[in-house]
């Protein structure tokens, strides 16, 4: 069927969509090519591929090629390839950089960050992905000048100063003393494990020579934690090599991959202790520290770095852009925004919330000004609170201002833009980038009527090239109209009445962002899976491949057997194979 | 130089000799660097040569870009009369191509080669790779060490995070124009504050003192790596080495600040009444930094402050090679400060040929001109020698795209300026049809003093260049 009907637009020469299939002649390549049979039966099973124009294959060879998909998934689901994938070193990012050093100075994170250009995104779009943390050749210019700035930050508040300087030399301590006792629980934080007596000696040395250079006590500590920050095994999360085709990583290593994925941070003493005792290789001993850690105040980085970048919502701290003028709001209503995303993740990562609130939600939280923004009444104080909603219109994550501010344009609202973030970031199936030459439709909302809009987008429809994805996107869009750039609920567009019905490739319709919303609920299949891929992935550090099916298959029922629950599942991933393992080259796909 | 086409040559043997040795790198922290002369004791010295590149993102309205007649007599375009105040310094680009950035996406693969004119590899991340240095590190690696710093890297928008699944591209393809070397690329700093300290702060009396920690910070620091790297693998220790080589270049460039201050240069005094103005102006900008307009911030202004940041590093010598993205490719940056702009910057890019959007479209093209204007205003009045520092710089403005509605990437449009490397404008020079945009880079080195007959994908040094 590929041969008659695909190939003449996906060939290695057109490659129509991206799609190569020429490349995936032999068995393991096409059996890894996992992502492209996702989308492949996507789109052969709602009859948008191949396009309506061309050949037609009989239902029956569809059925055929529904069912090698099908097999394939379940050979690579089957964990008859075992491979924990590769961990490659890297540096610490500029958010874990500024975190660590909150954790282990009481440096806020707004001293150090700024020093760090914002960094790119790789593998499923994180911003800790190996590949893509360079290091630039200002890299240990900007190393230094951080560290001196968080030092200058210690020294000029009294209380962080005296927690550094908490063991001075005396008459009964030599200063010898007084710098190893000062220095080796900073070293052992810093480095994640317990420091050598030849590392301590070192940093030790480096003390000592600034006294007889003619420096404080105060100059010569201060010197020697300049050094620990900018030492390569503070800034760069290396793992000893071991002579085996995978192994386990040790205790110390673990447990700084478990304060990487729930804290951004560094571990704290307590799960080196429990690292460095053996307990981390023990089930039970590390569901302990993983339950000890996610309630602890520092597990709040899971709702800011992941879910802030896995529903993009961090954008409206950055690149959002909406007209201030046109819709009248406030300087600090995206900061709002960001608070108010934050705190819904994390009561659905951490609190009482499963995992299905992001697609729906029966609460928000809310303060005054959250509240008179959205039209909420009765909501007074500047503090977050859940609020029991009385319709199916503001929950969920298509309910925060955040995220419909940051899938808008500066003057517009998107339904194209919309709809594809539902498609990408909800469902992991992401339409193709448009072809050249395609154009826009205004702007300006005040430029152009709702109507024309929604007439504008349709013609999609009537569009070969366009028609594939944008009956996937628009629908999905159309119904969240009711939401102006910045969130707000709206019924009319320049005194227009809103068309907000909307019907899907397969032919259900609905209506408005509370059907919308219970659209998404049948699709908890597909939500499933992309969250475990986003998820998993943020926690390696890596993109999610092929030989990682078995685990993904794993995360997906434990999904379903908890209820969509997120403790079960981060516990089942902090477990997995390739959170535990580590191997050098790739391990082969076994054809058969 | 070596004249073979590696595209790696520019960085490999730094690096070889990085590896070669280990990491026991021992550098001589002190070692007796002449200090450069103070620059008022230069007078009479030739001045050095200057190259910036100032990348606009999402191509031009393609009929109101190239001017009328060839030569030096040219009529200007609409959108080229910003420049006109400057016609006698300049030469408009007509018919190069960046043909190897075809395939690819729209956008992310044309702008990472911008300055590469290699094929970027298709990836989300795991081995990007854009063929080979761009040719401001080119430059920047002749000439780096004789100033503060190597080069310098601006722009105004943070890189985008994330990638496009669907085109398979990570998306910081399209945030970086600045390649280290194929692997590595420069991430452009967009706080002025940031820029401004690195390329200016005041070397005061306790400089000595702060270097020794220093010294003895990163001396520990390359002892501290030797031991970790007998223990990660043969792929880790070439990250490692990565970050040793940062240390390195680190050590060198405090030890010439060092020496630096021991001859007793400090920043030129000349300087001193511009810097001032210019960190008043940074202190003005971040205080306006929400004033509850339409912005976030004062596009313009923030575009100024980076230019103006370019003309002063290159007026203190503080160095030679810069690169300036005026946003990133596929900015959306709102341009409703503009009379008559509604749209943001990428979207009105795709205009469909609608009369109303390719409008908006070009404005948002004129102001761009009018701030490389800007730029040449600034570093002409910058005096130095017989002249200024306009002529005795390069100064290339330009996008990756040509018509953005068709992510077109022939016929782009380029501007270049000054009379650096005895440069002389030619007016409208117009190339043979799909001439290789390479064939310009080469012809630049070569003026930067470089000996090499190949850079990209080059065919030879661009004709028609006075």
């Amino acid at each position: 069927m590929l041969e008659s009907y695909c190939i003449d637009c996906h060939d290695a020469e057109s490659q129509k969509g991206g799609v190569d299939l020429a490349a995936l002649k032999n068995l393991p390549d096409a059996r890894a090519a996992m992502r492209l049979w996702w989308r492949a039966k996507d789109q052969v099973e709602s009859g948008q591929m191949p396009p309506p124009k061309k050949d037609q294959p009989a239902a029956e060879q569809k059925q055929q090629l529904l069912a090698w998909i099908a097999d394939n998934e379940a050979f690579l689901r089957s964990g008859r390839v075992e491979d924990p994938g590769e961990h490659r070193l890297r540096r610490l990012n500029r958010t874990e950089y500024a975190t660590a050093l909150q954790d282990l100075l009481g440096v806020p994170k707004a001293v150090t960050k700024d020093f760090f250009a914002e960094e790119g995104a790789g593998g499923e779009g994180f911003d800790n992905v190996g590949d893509t943390l360079f290091i630039p050749p200002v890299m240990a210019e900007q190393y230094l000048a951080a560290a001196e700035a968080a030092l200058t930050d210690v020294f000029s508040k009294p209380e962080l100063k005296a927690r550094l300087l908490a063991v001075p030399p005396d008459d009964s301590r030599p200063p010898a003393e007084a710098f190893r006792l000062t220095l080796r629980p900073l070293l052992r934080l810093a480095f994640r494990r317990t420091a050598s007596d030849e590392t301590l000696a070192r940093y030790q040395r480096v003390a000592e020579s600034r006294l007889a250079r003619g420096g404080s006590w105060e100059d010569a500590v201060r010197v020697a934690v300049k050094a620990i920050l900018c030492a390569p095994d503070f800034l760069l999360l290396s793992e000893e090599n071991q002579d085996a085709p995978f192994w386990r990583v040790t205790g110390p290593e673990l447990a700084t991959r478990l304060s990487l994925f729930l804290w951004s941070s560094l571990p704290d003493a307590a799960l080196l202790d429990e690292a460095e005792a053996g307990r981390l290789s023990d089930p039970a001993g590390l569901d302990a520290s993983v339950r000890r850690m996610l309630a602890d105040p520092r597990a709040i980085a899971l709702a800011e770095n992941f879910a802030g970048q896995w529903l993009q919502f961090e954008k409206v701290l950055t690149t959002a852009d909406p007209d201030r003028n046109r819709y009248k709001i406030k300087h600090d209503l995206l900061p709002e925004f960001y608070k108010e995303a934050v705190r819904f993740s994390d009561h659905i990562l951490r609190g009482d919330g499963t995992l299905l609130d992001f697609l729906h939600s029966d609460y928000a939280f809310l303060n005054e000004t959250l509240a008179n923004h959205y039209g909420i009444p009765n909501i007074t104080g500047p503090e977050l609170r859940q609020v029991k909603l009385e319709n199916g219109i503001r929950g969920g994550s298509l309910g925060l201002g955040a995220v419909l501010t940051a899938t808008a344009l500066p003057r517009r609202s998107s339904p194209v833009l919309r709809g594809k973030w539902i498609l990408e970031q909800l469902l992991g199936s992401p339409p193709p980038a448009p072809p050249p030459n395609v154009g826009t439709i205004s702007e300006d909302d005040q430029k152009i009527t709702h109507p024309t809009i929604r007439k504008e987008l349709e013609s999609h429809l009537r569009r070969d090239d366009c028609r594939a994805c944008h009956a996937r996107m628009d629908p999905l869009g159309f119904s969240l109209e009711n939401f102006d750039p910045v969130g707000r609920w709206r019924d009319t567009l320049n005194d227009q009445p809103l068309d907000v019905s909307a019907r899907l490739p397969d032919g259900r319709t609905f209506s408005g962002p509370a059907e919308l919303k219970k659209i998404l609920l049948t699709e908890q299949d597909r939500y499933g899976r992309n969250l475990a891929v986003k998820l998993l992935s943020y926690a390696l550090g890596r993109s999610i491949e092929a030989f990682d099916m078995p685990t993904i298959a794993k995360l997906e029922s434990c999904l379903k057997q908890n209820q969509f629950k997120a403790e079960p599942l981060l516990l089942e991933i902090t477990r997995s194979l390739p959170f535990t393992h580590r191997r050098l080259k790739p391990l082969p796909i076994p054809a058969e | 130089m070596n004249p073979t086409p590696d595209p790696s040559r520019f960085t490999l043997n730094r690096r070889n000799v990085l590896r070669g040795i280990g990491a026991s790198i021992t550098l001589p922290f002190l070692e007796s660097l002449a200090p450069r002369p103070a620059r008022a004791a230069a007078a009479g010295a030739t001045p050095p040569t200057r190259m910036a590149f100032l990348f606009m993102p999402n191509g031009v309205h393609p009929k109101r870009w190239t001017p009328e007649g060839e030569g030096m007599d040219w009529k200007p375009s609409p959108l080229l009369e910003p420049l006109a105040a400057h016609r006698q310094d300049l030469s408009i680009l007509t018919n190069l191509q960046n043909a190897l950035a075809d395939g690819g996406d729209g956008h992310y693969a044309k702008s990472a080669s911008w300055l590469t004119g290699y094929r970027v590899r298709k990836t989300t991340g795991r081995d990007v790779d854009v063929g080979g240095p761009s040719i401001d590190q080119a430059y920047a690696a002749t000439c780096g060490h004789h100033t503060r710093l190597t080069s310098l890297e601006l722009g105004t928008e943070p890189v985008r995070k994330g990638v496009d699944l669907q085109v398979n591209f990570t998306q910081l393809y399209g945030g970086h124009i600045a390649w280290r070397d194929r692997h590595v690329p420069l991430p452009a700093e967009i706080n002025p504050r940031t820029a401004f300290d690195r390329l200016f702060r005041e070397r005061g009396e306790n400089d000595r003192q702060t270097a020794e920690d220093t010294r003895s910070v990163l001396d520990l620091t390359l002892e501290q790596a030797k031991t970790l790297r007998g223990k990660v693998s043969l792929e880790d220790q070439r990250r490692l080495d990565e970050y040793l080589e940062t240390i390195r270049a680190l050590e060198t460039r405090i030890a010439a600040d060092i020496a630096r201050v021991a001859s007793g240069e400090n920043l030129d005094p000349s300087l001193k009444p511009e810097l001032d103005k210019l960190r008043d102006r940074i202190s003005a900008f971040e205080s306006a930094k929400d004033p509850g307009g339409q912005m976030r911030h004062d596009h313009t202004e923030h575009a100024r402050l980076m230019l103006d940041l370019i003309a002063m590093a290159f007026w203190s010598d503080n160095t030679r090679a810069a690169t300036f993205m005026f946003g990133i490719d596929v900015s959306s940056k709102n341009f409703s400060f503009l009379e008559g702009v509604h749209e943001s910057h990428h979207e009105s890019s795709h205009h469909s040929d609608k009369e109303e959007k390719l409008e908006q479209y070009a404005r948002i093209n004129l102001w761009h001109m009018e701030q490389y204007a800007y730029l040449l205003d600034r570093l002409k009045s910058m005096k130095e020698g017989e002249g200024s520092v306009l002529d005795h710089s390069m100064i290339l403005f330009g996008s990756s795209l040509r018509n953005g509605n068709a992510h077109e990437w022939k016929n782009l449009p380029l501007v270049l300026a000054g009379r650096g490397g005895n440069l002389r404008p030619a007016g409208h020079v117009v190339s043979a049809k799909d001439t290789p945009l390479c064939n310009l880079y080469l012809n630049l080195l070569q003026r930067g003093g470089l000996t090499l007959d190949r850079f990209g994908d080059s065919t030879g040094s661009l004709s028609g260049l006075g």
